[in-house]
């Protein structure tokens, strides 16, 4: 190795006490900063990946967010539902190429259950509009149900399993549908989008297996529930506390949601579900026309109309609904995770200018001791000049380590959560933490590191000058 | 021949109007060795570094081997220094952290003196001045003093210098180690016909020099300063 770099990597690992805490401080600080954007990149190409073949999404009247959010990418709850009425006169819409209705309220082993038709399956894309396949089976029939790859490989399911739902949203609920378990007719192959987090099944099933409840319908079954809850939670000094409502209020703040609303929902004994769809035309959109949905995909003929589309469903007459473009939605929720992805990296690279002060004062607090060093260096032959770039490679040393260490925080971070966690909230992240971005971001903290390490150097530099 | 060391109305002062060092004249032949007498705070240890070419006179001439270092661009007297002065302090004279093959090594680097096997000739220097395999691989703070001057004339002699410079060297070891250390200092630049001049207040080892000289006497400053 070069002598003049074992000299300061020597000097280093002399000073190491100092110096270790420095390079933790970097690791820390850059971690920090590389990290939110790599989680804002993967949830973003993670988010993009899944709607794509989607042209419209129909819901009842409430926020654009809230549609997308619970309707796509399994986050949230609906507060309303819209009815089959509206979903057979949008499919009607001559512009609509296709529909598929979603309904959601029911789980197995804390994957959220999504009611729906095949069409599904046939219409939506992911990625660069590559159409859904399956890994194992077809599409369901009555009583049976489609696992999404993660729930699939999760929860050791084949094909022809079989499973049993709960009722409600949450991971730990009370009411099950033992009666009626559902085979597994089809497994899908890995999207990376949300879809590999669900299980699907048909409108017509879930309206089947609530019939033991009574005749609501499942989705207006979860929504009042759900509905009751957000008042709980939210609204709760409008009304009335009931005891009920307190406690349901107290446990939340440790577990799902679903599980209290489902809680409440167990006293409404007379559901009443009707069993007409059991043998009915499932795929048609009539057959649904007295179902409540959580929300509607809507595939268009000409795109150019989707605009005027947007707004006549948003001005429907005959019930409050809510159209959303999401991409669109989408753009707006990029939006507010730039801002305060921007604010994090803005802490962060305070935090990292501060560790790299911290490493000058430490520099420039071993001057004292130095002196000697460099009285030495002068004596043998080297220049001042040599003695600045030496203090400045030390600073680059500490700067570099803290940077790989950040690097290996950061994989074995991302093994964590993809193997121990299932993902961030069931988004894989990416191994690969070298990209432009994090190159960049590191070039300029070294570029930051060599400017204010100069302070130090520069101390350096005079005291050469004196011997 | 030239002279090692020709000195010529040197003045030098820290701060204006104290004047440190007053030298009307001193020479020093090639490969001759000087041993020059002074008490400590005296300013001996100035004239080494202005003989080293850290310092530059405040006026007079200081010529090393017919070379006038004032003519020098600072730059060029540091590789000037490194190439052809050696320079062995009372203390203090290796990189701590480094060992004692690093420590040569890094001078011979310095230097820029082309060396064909530069760490095999700083080991065979080390073990030449007595010092033991394992040791010379240890880091220099591990080493005690007498084994650090030792390896500190390695490191001062590795490039073949035509001067040595030498400020007190045996004040931090004891009666053996000092015998011990200005024969094998001695007899290293007479091996190489290098010209040795060395300030120390202990006269003890004062005669194995070819030639004794008072501080007092070579530095006129001295007399006023005293006062």
């Amino acid at each position: 190795m070069n002598i003049i770099a074992k000299t300061a990597l020597r000097s280093v690992w002399y000073r190491r006490n100092a110096a270790i805490m420095a390079v933790f401080s970097v690791a820390i600080s850059v971690f920090v900063l590389l990290s939110v954007e790599h989680i804002r990149s993967n949830v973003k190409q993670h988010f993009s990946r899944s709607t794509t073949g989607v042209d419209l999404i129909v819901g009842p009247r409430t926020g654009d967010m809230n549609l997308l959010l619970y309707s796509v990418f399994n986050v949230g709850y609906p507060t309303h539902t819209l009815s089959g009425k509206s979903y057979v006169a949008l499919s009607k819409h001559p512009n609509v190429d296709w529909v598929a209705p979603i309904v959601l309220g029911d789980t197995h082993k804390g994957y959220r259950v999504v009611g729906t038709t095949s069409t599904l399956f046939s219409q939506l894309t992911i990625g660069d509009q590559q159409p859904l396949t399956f890994a194992a089976g077809e599409p369901f029939s009555v009583k049976e149900v489609v696992l999404g790859a993660k729930v699939a490989a999760k929860l050791g399911y084949q094909l022809s399993s079989k499973i049993v739902l709960s009722h409600g949203l949450g991971k730990h609920s009370f009411k099950k549908h033992k009666e009626a378990p559902l085979r597994v007719s089809g497994i899908l192959a890995p999207t990376g989008t949300p879809i590999d987090h669900a299980i699907y099944t048909s409108v017509t099933t879930l309206v089947s297996i609530h019939d033991g409840h009574g005749h609501h319908s499942p989705g207006a079954d979860k929504i009042a529930a759900t509905k009751q809850q957000a008042q709980t939670n939210s609204e709760h000094t409008e009304h009335d506390h009931s005891e009920q409502a307190e406690h349901d209020h107290g446990e939340h703040a440790e577990h799902d949601q679903g599980e209290h609303a489902e809680h409440d929902q167990g006293e409404h004994a007379e559901h009443d579900h009707s069993e007409h769809t059991e043998h009915g035309h499932s795929e048609h959109p009539e057959a649904l026309i007295n179902e409540k949905l959580s929300a509607v995909f809507v595939g268009v003929n000409d795109r150019r109309l989707l605009l005027t589309m947007q707004r006549q469903i948003n001005q429907y007459s005959g019930e409050a609904l809510t159209a959303i473009l999401p991409g669109v939605v989408m753009m707006e929720l990029w939006q507010i995770m730039n801002n305060v992805e921007q604010s994090l990296q803005f802490i962060a690279l305070l935090v990292f200018i501060a560790t790299i002060f911290g490493i000058a004062a430490m520099l420039q607090s071993s001057m004292r001791e130095r002196r000697q060093e460099i009285d030495i260096l002068r004596t043998i032959g080297a220049s001042p000049s040599l003695n600045y770039w030496l203090l400045t490679i030390e600073a680059f040393v500490i700067v570099s380590a803290g940077i790989l260490a950040a690097g290996i925080i950061m994989t074995l971070s991302v093994a964590i959560i993809n193997y121990a966690f299932d993902g961030l909230s069931g988004i894989p992240l990416s191994f690969e933490i070298i990209n432009q971005y994090s190159l960049m971001a590191v070039l300029s903290l070294i570029g930051l590191t060599f400017i204010i390490s100069s302070v130090p150097a520069y101390s350096a530099y005079a005291m050469s000058k004196k011997v | 021949m030239a002279n090692a060391i020709t000195i010529n109305n040197l003045m030098f002062n820290y701060q204006e109007h104290q004047v440190t060092l007053n030298i009307p004249e001193f020479n020093v032949s090639v490969g001759e060795t000087v041993f020059i007498h002074g008490e400590s705070g005296s300013g001996k240890s100035t004239l080494i570094k202005l003989l080293a070419g850290l310092r530059s006179p405040s006026s007079g001439k200081v010529e090393i081997l017919s070379t006038d270092l004032s003519s020098l661009s600072a730059p060029q007297r540091d590789k000037f220094r490194a190439q052809n002065v050696g320079v062995v302090y009372q203390q203090f004279n290796l990189i701590p952290y480094l060992s004692a093959v690093d420590n040569v090594l890094l001078a011979a680097k310095l230097s820029k003196v082309g060396l064909s096997e530069p760490r095999v000739s700083a080991r065979e220097a080390l073990l030449n001045l007595h010092l033991r395999e394992r040791d010379i691989n240890q880091p220099a703070y591990q080493l005690s003093i007498g084994q650090q001057q030792r390896v500190a004339i390695a490191r001062a002699m590795i490039t073949k210098p035509r001067l040595l410079l030498v400020d007190e060297p045996t004040s931090a070891l004891d009666q053996e180690n000092t015998t011990t250390f200005v024969n094998q200092l001695l007899s290293q630049a007479n091996e190489l016909n290098s010209a040795i001049v060395c300030v120390s207040h202990d006269m003890s080892y004062a005669d194995s020099f070819q030639r004794q000289v008072s501080f007092e006497v070579l530095n006129q400053a001295t007399k006023g300063a005293q006062q």
